[in-house]
């Protein structure tokens, strides 16, 4: 009837039963978690471990702030980075993109490669000499280097960008130009609204990946109050780490407001993320 | 007329992807060139004052490091082993979440949920599921009367695991499959139909050719990142055990951090970038044949 | 009209990212002139009229001990209006990376602690400020610290840190585990104060109960359900502080002179092959896994309540007392002689530190009469000043006697840049698990001695 998705009963049983088998792979660790942090500390010592508390108590919230009263700061301080870090992907990988997809120069064919080739380049190799670089601009201690680079065009949102904009029909630009509008009206006012997908996208996956960011604010950021929340939990392991409620709570207090984040969006990730449909 | 327009137009582009050129050169030209420097030298730190170039002696030696070949084999391990197995399973639950039936979004949630945790997170709930003691897995195990194993602690699981954790956390690559199956024309699959294709003939004939440049393209990024991968191994069992799970990468930062020969680590980091190249470079010349690119034809 | 509005729209990009570089780099510079361009308070002897100097002090440390270094902060900043010290913490593990990295950015802290487990890997960079010539004109009263512990901080004869403390491993006991008939059905008695292997051994079979309620010497004990353990060793990742006094203990050492590995000598494999059969087995020894399963310290073990006895060191007692448990304190057990390790954690300078005044003054004070007698106070660190000795016992009460009388028992093992990879690098990796019997011993033995070669 509808393509040829012939929709028999048992057909979509055995959907569900194989999705639901596979949340159980996904969805698992998490319920653990989840039933580890409402454990008291002696019940996760006990053999066989029971799957949910016997009692539930919410302890283990108390000692995790009692030990690391700075968990909501370290939370505060992931959102301001990852916000900045967002906008500036969103704004300059966009800009970038349109010079890497509009314009017939010859310079495009030879720097764009180049582009993809930074991908390419192991972090570790970066990691030292960065580090001595912030030194010297003074930005060690500081959210600069976390979120600086990412106003300067990141190679994979440039690329994912530039996917974009090549499915948008070159006919819309050249209308602009007969109404008298110019490389930036046709980036302003025809490319990016028709973009919505790819930078809610760009903003989901930038905010995300600076979310969960360790190597850097590990290097570059020493004052405890300054910490992501990443590199706070590290903190956390090292100081308490037979506390398995504790360690549990604050893992779950990292995946919310994400998890939140991305509950909202889904949907415009799906749409934007367009790879298909032209030799790059 | 034609022609200032056009050598305006240039001075254009240049200025609309100069936010790039100036991280490019800032971020990626002065740390790289600066590591090329010091791959030269004897130099225990970056800007250290006393060093001497010593040509290649670093790239001649690194195979002293006692660590050196262990790490680079199991690197190696995970580039041959875990990037297929990460690839194909990312694929299998994006053709899952590809279902249409009802409620299809909240399996999708879940399924992402897990990229979305920090990795120091992800290290902390992996270690109460893999406990070997207290922990769920050998529990659930043990009433299929499995011994009890300990996968974490354990020279010959350790890289399993790891590599298990990869397809656990592999949601944005879910994304760019599911992304690239609805994009696949509805009516291929009509005029299939009417041929009487079965499923299987329509999966290999019409939806993998249709998403290679997706597979091509998630195929990249993971090798890139199985090669560099280091965050999962320190924090998971601090590479070990006896460096079961030392990869390249952690032994570039202990050359560095902790062995304190910043100018050894900088020469593995340009081989490692070498031996990137041009596994990346075999994979591109490779994908030519198998790569379908609408409107190629 | 139209040029100029795509001048300006990229012009704009421009800026934008200009001026955030140009922000940053601003904000920071003000913040860091704070400190640099005003004069040194101490040293013109004006403090009163100028503005505090801000220096940092770093150290590893969990959230307990970094709020008593703030506590000690504190009062030297009562006493000292023209300094403002800045306390950086990280723990253990990251702290010495973040040093290296720091002194790759030529950013160290002002003030820092050391362990003498990294003074030589760390001298070699020169990150150290010599401290002699800076200590003589500050008057410094070296003789109250006594010489061994200070010859640990040195490098090439030259003072680069300064003794703090002098923290002491013994071996501790879960008391409530064996008053309670539930978890000591057996009956076994508490260890003596210089307990022996044989006893240990005694103690922990009984203390070692299968899910049942068998312990680890009945015929039929289920070693597969352990539902509590005797004690937590686990001498492969506690080298230094575990594995080579027990060395010392049969006549054996860890490293000879000249560095290489003294594993293969008759006392030393037979220590090694005792603690393997204790794991493999006796039983009552938890496994690498099981260390990991109770939180991966061997040195809180006893907090977890499952197990009886385990080693740790004299800051361990904060553990405790936060873990609300009962705990006993003996010597490490022995084969022969007692022994133990007093590991001294110190106070250096960087070499390049811009307010060498402040950073004189503030380690003067914290490893002086008064700084130590404050550390003292509190009770958790043993003050390496025998200054505030004193002050120690007063506050720590006589059950911590035991602490300074362990001293006695020192292993006089210094620590080369060769030995602090053993420990903290190879060692671990090669020998975890084969010390647990879990692999070829002899083995990983060569195998390690060949990579510290």
């Amino acid at each position: 009837m509808n393509g040829g998705q012939k929709m028999s009963l048992s057909g979509t049983a055995l959907k569900y039963f194989l999705l639901c088998a596979t949340l159980i792979v996904f969805a698992g660790p998490l319920v653990w978690m989840l039933s580890t942090m409402m454990k008291t500390k002696m019940e996760t010592y006990k053999i066989p471990p029971s799957l949910f508390p016997e009692q539930l108590t919410f302890e283990a919230f108390d000692r995790l702030f009692t030990v690391q009263p700075l968990m909501w700061k370290w939370i505060q301080n992931s959102f301001t980075i990852s916000i900045f870090v967002a906008l500036g992907a969103v704004i300059s990988s966009s800009i970038v993109a349109y010079g890497f997809s509009r314009f017939a120069t010859k310079y495009r064919d030879k720097l764009f490669p180049i582009v993809l080739l930074t991908l390419m380049i192991p972090p570790s190799i970066m990691m030292i000499p960065s580090y001595v670089l912030f030194a010297k601009l003074h930005w060690i201690d500081t959210w600069l280097p976390l979120i600086v680079p990412a106003w300067l065009g990141g190679a994979y949102y440039i690329f994912l960008f530039r996917q974009f904009f090549l499915t948008i029909p070159q006919e819309l630009d050249e209308a602009t130009y007969l109404d008298g509008g110019n490389r930036w009206t046709v980036y302003a006012k025809v490319i990016m609204p028709l973009s919505k997908p790819i930078i809610v996208t760009t903003i989901i996956f930038a905010f995300v990946n600076s979310w969960l960011d360790f190597l850097g604010p590990f290097l570059y950021i020493k004052n405890n109050e300054m910490f992501t929340l990443s590199v706070g939990l590290q903190l956390l392991i090292g100081q308490t780490s037979q506390d398995f409620p504790a360690l549990a709570a604050g893992a779950f207090i990292s995946i919310i407001p994400i998890g939140l984040l991305y509950f909202f969006a889904q949907r415009y990730i799906v749409e934007g993320v367009v790879l298909t449909g032209s030799k790059g | 007329m034609m022609k200032s327009l056009r050598k305006y137009d240039t001075l254009l582009f240049f200025l609309f992807i100069m936010p790039w050129i100036i991280g490019f050169i800032t971020f990626f030209l002065i740390p790289f060139g600066t590591s090329v420097f010091y791959s030269f030298t004897d130099a225990k730190l970056p800007g250290a004052v006393e060093y001497e170039f010593v040509g290649l002696s670093n790239f001649i030696h690194m195979i002293d490091d006692p660590i050196f070949m262990k790490s680079l084999l199991n690197t190696m391990y995970f580039v041959v082993f875990g990037v297929p197995i990460v690839t194909a399973g990312m694929l299998v639950l994006a053709l899952l979440l590809n279902f249409n039936v009802r409620g299809i979004a909240l399996f999708r949630t879940f399924y992402y949920l897990p990229t979305l945790v920090p990795i120091v997170a992800t290290v902390i709930i992996w270690r109460l599921v893999f406990n070997s003691e207290f922990g769920i897995l050998n529990a659930g195990l043990s009433l299929l009367g499995m011994a009890k194993t300990d996968w974490i602690g354990g020279e010959h699981t350790i890289k399993p695991v790891i590599i298990l954790l990869q397809v656990w956390i592999s949601g944005s690559g879910v994304l760019i499959f599911l992304a690239a199956l609805k994009n696949v024309p509805m009516h291929l699959y009509e005029a299939a139909d009417i041929d009487g294709a079965s499923r299987l003939r329509r999966f290999f004939s019409i939806t993998l050719p249709m998403i290679s440049p997706s597979i091509l393209f998630v195929i990249i990024i993971q090798t890139m990142y199985n090669f560099q991968m280091f965050t999962e191994a320190l924090l998971l069992s601090k590479g070990g055990p006896n460096y079961a799970a030392y990869t390249f990468v952690y032994n570039i930062y202990k050359s560095a951090f902790t062995d304190l020969k910043f100018s050894m680590a900088m020469s593995q980091s340009i081989f490692l970038f070498a031996l990137i190249a041009l596994v990346t470079f075999v994979l591109m010349k490779l994908s030519n044949r198998f790569v379908y690119y609408e409107g190629e034809k | 009209m139209n040029t100029k509005s795509k001048w300006l729209s990229s012009a704009w990009i421009m800026v934008l990212a200009m001026a955030i570089i140009f922000t940053g780099c601003g904000n920071n510079t003000n913040s860091n002139s704070d400190g640099a361009n005003k004069p040194d308070a101490g040293s013109n002897g004006n403090s009163a009229s100028t503005e505090p100097v801000t220096i940092t002090y770093s150290q590893w440390g969990t959230a307990e001990e970094l709020l008593r270094t703030q506590e000690l902060l504190n009062t030297f900043m009562a006493a000292n209006k023209d300094i403002k010290v800045k306390l950086e913490g990280k723990d253990w593990g990251s702290y010495w990376d973040g040093l290296t990295a720091n002194a790759a950015g030529g950013t160290l802290p002002d003030v820092f602690k050391t362990s003498y487990a990294y003074i030589e890997k760390y001298a070699e960079l020169g990150i150290f400020k010599e401290l002699d010539s800076l200590l003589t004109a500050n008057a410094f009263d070296l003789s109250n610290i006594d010489e061994s512990l200070l010859g640990l901080h040195k490098y090439q004869d030259k003072q680069v840190s300064l003794p703090i403390d002098a923290n002491v491993i013994v071996w501790y006991y879960n008391t409530a585990l064996f008053n309670d008939s539930k978890t000591n059905p057996y009956g076994a008695s508490t260890p003596s104060l210089e307990p022996t292997w044989e006893e240990i051994v005694d103690i922990a079979t009984k203390m070692t109960l299968d899910k049942n309620g068998k312990n680890a010497g009945d015929a039929d004990f289920d070693a597969k359900n352990i539902a509590q353990w005797g004690m937590s060793i686990s001498p492969g990742s506690t080298m230094d502080w575990f594995l080579e006094p027990e060395l010392w203990s049969n006549g054996a050492k860890l490293v000879n002179e000249d560095g290489s590995l003294a594993l293969d000598t008759p006392e030393a494999l037979e220590v090694l092959n005792f603690f393997i059969d204790l794991t493999k087995n006796k039983k009552i020894n938890t496994t690498p896994a099981q260390i990991e399963g109770l939180g991966g310290q061997v040195n809180l073990s006893i907090t977890t309540g499952k197990v009886a006895m385990n080693p740790g060191g004299n800051w361990n007692t904060t553990n405790y007392k936060e873990a609300g448990i009962k705990y006993g304190i003996a010597y490490l057990p022995k084969f022969k002689t007692n022994q133990t390790v007093v590991q001294p954690a110190g106070m250096a300078i960087s070499a390049n530190t811009k307010h060498e005044d402040a950073a004189v003054r503030l380690l003067s004070w914290l490893a002086g009469p008064e700084g130590q007698t404050e550390l003292a106070k509190q009770g958790y660190s043993i003050p390496a000043n025998k200054a505030a000795a004193d002050a120690y016992i007063q506050t720590a009460g006589n059950e911590n006697q035991i602490f300074l009388d362990a001293q006695q028992y020192g292993i006089i093992s210094p620590f080369t840049a060769k030995k602090t990879d053993l420990v903290w690098t190879y060692g671990e990796q090669a020998l975890k698990l084969p010390l647990s019997g879990e692999g070829d011993l002899q083995a990983a033995i060569s195998d390690l001695a060949s990579k510290i070669k």
